[in-house]
């Protein structure tokens, strides 16, 4: 589903935020990619997101190479993603409700699809109680899983959640992560940037490991909780 | 709330399938070099998308209101310069029509000296008829100018009335003469200055010549006036459109990522140019019109029957219509050349 075929990604030559990565996601799969700050995480999101191009290497997505698409192309190829930061960009005048439902406007879908299929998606998340409360009267937990719905609205086919624990408190977190894995439990591949080891730890899905630009590990979880 | 992760979860609420795709976009294909499966084409994008129109433009008067500043600056600017077209196009109106009542410029009018006889008159119009640049001569007797004045200037035609109740004609017989050649006009002018019996010879030629000059003068002025308040009202809306989109950027972010086509981009922005653009040739037109009419009212005494001015209802629904098409076309351009400038950035 997703392959990174040596890609390279510098930005001067001595600012070389991946090198040489090459690592396949299979279709359905969760995998987290994990490494300290500057390990290329987010040049990696980044790259996924078609936001910027490799300097070298080719981006594969379910089978199109993402690198040769043109722009006018860009928005259909990003339908098929769906994305959750850590800082939820949810519009905080707008309601629960609104914040699922304009994902889903964007695209053109029909105000009745809309009407059917947000209560669903609120639903999933645990946070149909919220429709009606504007995202700033909301917690972050709260914020997130309504981030998540919203990136689940347009049914993509990969799921890219960048440090989606980062704003929320444990607890919250582990209830991210299972909201996470009902995603996956749907079809969905999963992608989860983290640098939380604690959540990766209990997860048995696989780690790929960065590290100063460099993929050092690409294989599940190990029985010590470590790659 | 769980403290552990729970693995497998099957009690996911089902989600609706993707509907079916059908156009194609197309992608280049390029095999990975290291041997991987072949690169195939992108899947064809949503055929069956649904916008709001009205949420479109909602959104684009929430952002004229937001940048109210800006909205009032392009509105006053580009009904300006129709308001300035408009007067310019009035005054031509007006000049073309009075130019038609004047008659043909293209004739010399030779008028006799004073109470000729029929022999004089005759020999006159024999001479004028022998010269080479002549095609064709009308007599006009003075009675029948008398008459054309009366008509003309109905205004004073009490005036006139008496004069003919009293037998006193002011004015002499005439010959209206027909060129065939401008180039020789002025030789044709001394001939005819030259006849005995001659008083005065008026070459409507050199009228027409001034009244097209003058006529050139004003679409010259028209031209460089319009093109500059149309640059400004260009300028203008472009920024109008750029602060537009500084405002909403958190809201492109957003869309972009969630892969929102460009009908719902760009749209909000395209009427919001298209909007100010109508509202100003709603607000130009009543302007224009309004002084339009208050120099109807306030010349008419002044110029009596001598001027013509083409009436506020007869000119009225062009006027706003003109308006219309140049301000909703200047609003589009300034919101298009905006966007391909400030929209990736």
């Amino acid at each position: 589903m997703v392959e990174f075929c040596n890609v390279t990604k510098m930005y001067s030559p001595t600012a070389i935020a991946l090198d040489c990565v090459n690592f396949k996601i299979e279709k359905g799969e969760m995998v987290f990619v994990v490494g300290a700050s500057g390990a290329g995480k987010s040049t990696m999101t980044r790259l996924l997101l078609r936001q910027e191009l490799p300097t070298d290497g080719k981006i594969i997505v379910d089978g199109v190479d993402i690198a040769a698409l043109k722009n006018r192309d860009i928005p259909a190829y990003r339908r098929k993603l769906g994305i959750v930061f850590q800082d939820f960009m949810l519009f905080g005048d707008k309601t629960a409700y609104e914040n699922v439902a304009f994902a889903m406007r964007a695209v053109g879908t029909p105000a009745a699809e809309i009407k059917q299929r947000v209560p669903a998606l609120l639903s999933l998340v645990n946070m149909q109680y919220a429709a009606d409360r504007l995202q700033s009267e909301l917690s972050g937990g709260e914020s997130q899983r309504i981030a998540l719905a919203r990136a689940i609205a347009n049914n993509p086919d990969i799921l890219i959640a960048d440090e989606p624990t980062g704003n929320v408190d444990p607890n919250m977190s582990l209830e991210i992560m299972n909201l996470l894995l009902k995603v996956n439990a749907l079809g969905k591949t999963v992608i989860v940037v983290t640098h939380d080891w604690k959540i990766v730890e209990q997860m048995n899905a696989r780690v790929i490991g960065l590290s100063h630009g460099k993929v050092i590990s690409a294989e599940k979880i190990g029985e010590n909780g470590r790659v | 709330m769980s403290n552990t992760i729970e693995k497998n979860t099957a009690d996911a609420v089902e989600l609706e399938s993707a509907p079916e795709v059908t156009e194609k976009e197309t992608v280049q294909n390029t095999a990975p070099s290291h041997g991987k499966p072949e690169i195939k084409q992108a899947p064809p994008a949503r055929k069956n998308k649904k916008y709001d129109v009205l949420y479109f433009l909602q959104l684009a008067l929430k952002s004229m209101r937001n940048n109210i500043g800006m909205t009032i600056a392009s509105l006053a600017v580009l009904a300006s310069c129709l308001v300035v077209m408009g007067s310019f196009f009035l005054v031509l109106l007006n000049v073309d029509l009075n130019l038609d009542r004047v008659g043909e410029l293209n004739k010399i009018v030779v008028y006799c000296e004073y109470d000729l006889g029929e022999a004089e008159l005759a020999a006159i119009e024999t001479k004028l008829l022998s010269l080479s640049n002549v095609t064709s001569v009308e007599p006009v007797s003075k009675e029948a100018a008398l008459d054309e004045m009366i008509s003309d200037y109905f205004s004073y035609s009490g005036i006139f009335q008496t004069m003919k109740d009293e037998n006193y004609n002011p004015l002499s017989d005439s010959f209206v003469i027909g060129y065939a050649d401008n180039e020789y006009v002025g030789d044709l002018v001394y001939e005819l200055s030259s006849i005995e019996g001659v008083r005065r010879v008026n070459n409507r030629a050199e009228i027409s010549v001034k009244v097209e000059n003058i006529r050139r003068g004003i679409i010259f002025v028209f031209a460089g006036f319009f093109g500059l308040l149309l640059v400004t009202s260009l300028f203008v809306i472009i920024n109008t459109i750029k602060l537009a989109l500084h405002f909403r950027r958190y809201d492109i972010t957003v869309m972009k990522y969630v892969g929102a086509t460009n009908v719902f981009v760009l749209s909000p922005f395209i009427l919001e140019g298209a909007i100010i653009g109508f509202f100003a040739s709603l607000i130009a037109t009543g302007v224009q019109l309004a002084l339009y009419s208050h120099i109807i009212d306030a010349t008419k005494d002044a110029f009596n029957s001598m001027i013509y001015l083409v009436s506020v209802g007869d000119c009225g629904w062009f006027v706003w219509l003109s308006f219309l098409a140049v301000g909703v076309l200047c609003g589009l351009c300034g919101s298009v050349i905006s966007l391909r400038k400030n929209l990736n950035s």
